[in-house]
């Protein structure tokens, strides 16, 4: 029957997993095949308000000249959604940061499912209120920490907790469904229950836990941001989720090899597959490529195909997919068919506070 | 079980993507902002709901389903579809 779906990561991982197929011997690969993209993340920006010291994206304030402009963007998620896209995904940089996004956004969602990550600093009750009348499916908020010395640490921002708060605040008032993503780091990892107590108090659906990812800036602060995997399992298995708010996590036994649904464009219209793996794969620029081109990309298909050397069984069986994140598989191992070192089941003595060398 | 009587069809303001090859459809509704994914059953109903009366869905669904198949159990398939399209605002009921 049907049942409405809803994650940070990958919008169909509620996806029958009855579908998913058991590791064993021999090749592995995702059972899921799609022959156009479902959802289209676009990366909107790389301008922000903040100065976050992990920022994937390495956002200045400043918008860069070769970002794509709102009529490039508007004739480009007519094409997608001709093509079949039903779930655009905006993130940044901050979205809101640019002063022409809502005309791309309002464009989008009567069209198509739409949810935009944000740090909700920009977003007062007004805007709250005109996100809810255009019909924004979902707001997710990154919200580091518990306590505002955490967050705004991390944010490179005195006050942004504070703004943030009032942002969320706005937004769950206005009736938008509004969840949470926090990036576990040493520097939060120890207040994750009282974010949890947090973000219930504050009214929100869910919070995506999100482990962090060895990009951007978060690369050159990798040693004094990044937990072992022993720390990190530790702070989820110790989760106690408060009455009515949803946890998602893509740990052991919910590592998802997301690949086979992603689609994603950069800032400047490169066809990148997932924002995560924006410094790893370009399958062409929108602008003279369509979205269903790139979709065919021979790098593109072998990792939809999800072919990979080793899945974890309880992965599989809960995902439907194998192997784990395509990102953090190929950051660690410089592979894409290698095992997702974040899967403590194919770790395979993987110190994740450790970079290796070509990354840096 | 039985399903609600009168005709049904699909409701505005859908954006539908098949997506065969996971044996599912894909529907989001913007009246109120939520993405449903149906089953083959549940699709099957929807696609029916074109103005068609409830006897009829029946029985262009069992056609579709098999002859072989329980017709209760048909029946009961066709009203738990009904009525959840009905209640997520996908399809809706008109005067027959």
């Amino acid at each position: 029957m049907s049942g409405s779906i809803s994650h940070p990561l990958g919008i169909l991982s509620a996806l029958p997993s009855a579908q998913a197929t058991p590791a064993g011997a021999g090749a592995i690969a995702n059972p899921m095949r799609l022959d156009a993209p479902v959802k289209v993340t676009i990366c909107f920006t790389e301008s922000c308000n903040l100065d976050c010291t992990y920022c994937y994206a390495d956002c200045r304030p400043q918008r860069k000249a070769r970002e794509l402009t709102a009529p490039q963007w508007l004739e480009f998620i007519d094409r997608a959604l001709a093509d079949g896209v039903v779930c655009v995904y905006f993130e940044g940089g901050e979205p809101f940061h640019r002063p022409d996004f809502p005309q791309v956004l309002e464009a989008c969602t009567r069209r198509a499912f739409t949810m935009v990550r944000s740090n909700a600093t920009l977003i007062d009750r007004e805007r709250a209120d005109w996100l809810a009348s255009i019909g924004l499916g979902t707001l997710y908020v990154d919200l580091l920490g518990a306590r505002a010395e955490t967050h705004d640490a991390l944010t490179g921002t005195a006050g942004s907790h504070a703004r943030s708060l009032d942002g969320i605040r706005a937004a769950v008032e206005a009736g938008l469904d509004t969840q949470l993503l926090f990036i576990l780091n040493r520097r939060n990892a120890a207040e994750l229950p009282e974010y949890l107590t947090l973000a219930a108090s504050l009214g929100v659906s869910a919070v995506g836990i999100l482990r962090l990812y060895p990009l951007g800036r978060a690369k050159r602060r990798w040693g004094e941001l990044a937990l072992s995997l022993d720390e990190m399992m530790a702070a989820i298995e110790a989760i106690e989720a408060p009455e009515g708010l949803r946890i998602m996590q893509s740990w052991h036994p919910n590592d998802a090899n997301c690949c086979w649904q992603m689609a994603a464009v950069n800032a400047f219209g490169d066809s990148i597959g997932c924002a995560y793996l924006r410094e790893y794969v370009n399958y062409g620029n929108i602008l003279d490529t369509s979205l269903a081109e790139t979709w065919r990309h021979p790098l593109c298909r072998e990792l939809r195909s999800g072919r990979v050397e080793a899945s974890c069984g309880e992965c599989s069986d809960s995902q439907g997919s194998h192997g784990g994140c395509r990102s953090t598989a190929f950051a660690f191992h410089r592979r894409f068919d290698a095992p997702d070192p974040f899967d403590r089941t194919i770790n395979r003595g993987v110190d994740l506070r450790v970079l290796p060398d070509w990354l840096l | 079980m039985s399903y609600p009587t009168g005709c049904f069809r699909q409701a505005g303001g859908l954006r539908v993507r098949p997506v065969p090859e996971l044996e599912t459809c894909i529907v989001f509704t913007s009246r109120r902002p939520k993405l449903y994914m149906l089953n083959l059953a549940a699709w099957l109903v929807f696609e029916l709901c074109d103005g068609r009366g409830g006897e009829q869905i029946a029985a262009d669904y069992a056609a579709a389903a098999g002859a072989d198949r329980d017709a209760s159990a048909i029946r009961a398939e066709i009203g738990t579809a009904i009525e959840r399209l009905l209640g997520d605002g996908l399809i809706e009921h008109i005067a027959a």
